[in-house]
């Protein structure tokens, strides 16, 4: 399963808030705790993408681990 | 069953044999050790070998797995905790040990969620404490066996690297869920509350937890997208009207009081993750050890320190934090 680009709309989707996903592997979940954090203090533009793309890297990052893949269908 | 308590001659072995350890015990155990490759911290209460127990005699001892390729042992005050992710190794595993009650402890507390590497890095471990019958007469401590000496007001972190073969992910199991009451909001993040929004109506909180007569050993539960992040109720002083916490609430978050837990060690055992022994740390909170009686119960397999405060990736409360070792 690939991991939508960068310019896909569910990064700031999840990243605002405006889209809730259950996932399941845990350094995604807080990772969403953290984006809430920076983007209730800083809700500019370029903070959302900002975040919205170290999130998209974290996915990268974990997309060989087996249980991280149940997460990565979820956002497409 | 893989033994997890020690005695000190036992752990002198392995600390001469090179092995590097993560260890937990009395302050009067660990300062007996020689110096060596390990990292510890105080407390007397473990999931041991035979279940929950309270200990001055044992040690209970993590091994770093052979597999390891290399390991870091660092420092950290309030000054440079803002580092420890970004210290990690790009793959691998950090524990850290933080004394309760520290500057360093309330920083990285507060702090963590917004430091560079925040969760792309696998931190996880825990508060180091004391018997609750020597509160105010001695402090948590955490120990570097490098250097052969303790710290009482910095955290100490191992960090470990692993070949891209293989993936720490770090685990929790938190039997509280969010209850169905009202849903709570806080003015400021810290360790403690004078107001808070109450289904968006401010309110003065010790008198709404007084009021509402709300259970204070179920904790505050916020839901970080499917996992339940927990705030456990310190004190209430009636005469501020302050609500203390012992992990932050912030400022962002939506909180619910948890659903009472009918059976904790039934829930907590059909929670524990299959893992074929790939588990290879974990800890878990005194506020379970202590509301749930646990003391001569086991918790399936599970071993390890009892804790003044779990962390993983930042710091919970009354929730086991586990590490497993994946091949990839």
């Amino acid at each position: 399963m690939d991991i939508p680009s960068v310019d896909s709309p569910i990064w700031r989707k999840l990243v605002t808030g405006e889209k809730s996903v259950d996932f399941s592997f845990l350094a995604i979940k807080v990772f969403l705790g953290r984006a809430k954090l920076m983007i209730g203090s800083d809700s500019s533009e370029e903070n959302i993408k900002k975040v919205s793309l170290e999130l998209r890297d974290l996915f990268l990052k974990y997309s060989s681990i087996p249980t991280i893949q149940k997460d990565i269908e979820l956002l497409n | 069953m893989i033994k997890a308590m020690y005695s000190v001659q036992e752990v002198k072995e392995k600390i001469e044999k090179g092995i590097p350890l993560i260890l937990a015990g009395d302050e009067n155990l660990l300062s007996q050790l020689p110096k060596g490759n390990w990292i510890g911290g105080t407390i007397p209460y473990f999931m041991g070998d035979d279940g929950g127990e309270e200990s001055k005699d044992k040690i209970s001892v993590m091994e770093i797995p052979d597999y390891a390729l290399e390991t870091k042992t660092l420092i950290y005050t309030e000054e440079n905790i803002e580092n420890v992710y970004s210290d990690a190794f790009e793959n691998g595993f950090s524990l850290i040990l933080i004394p309760a009650f520290t500057k360093v402890h309330l920083s990285f507390s507060v702090n963590a969620p917004y430091y560079s590497y925040f969760a792309s890095r696998s931190l996880l471990g825990w508060v180091t404490g004391l018997h609750l019958n020597d509160l105010g007469k001695t402090t948590p401590k955490i120990y570097s066996g490098m250097e052969g000496k303790f710290y009482e007001d910095a955290a100490i972190v191992m960090h470990v690297s692993l070949d891209f073969d293989k993936f720490a992910e770090i685990g929790i199991i938190n039997i509280f869920n969010q209850g169905e009451g009202d849903v709570i909001e806080f003015l400021e993040t810290g360790f403690s509350a004078e107001y808070a929004l109450v289904n968006g109506e401010k309110v003065k909180f010790a008198d709404y937890v007084l009021n509402n007569n709300l259970d204070v050993k179920l904790p505050l539960a916020a839901d970080y997208w499917g996992a339940k992040i927990n705030v456990s109720f310190q004190s209430i002083d009636k005469e501020s009207g302050v609500v203390n916490f012992y992990a932050p609430v912030f400022k962002e978050m939506q909180y619910k009081h948890a659903s009472p837990i009918l059976n904790y060690v039934e829930q907590f055992t059909n929670e524990i993750p299959q893992t074929n022994n790939s588990m290879i740390f974990s800890c878990n909170c005194i506020l379970n050890y202590l509301y749930s009686e646990l003391e001569g119960k086991k918790t399936a397999d599970i071993k390890g320190p009892i804790t003044f405060g779990e962390i993983a990736y930042q710091l919970l409360n009354q929730t086991l934090v586990y590490l497993i070792i994946h091949e990839i």
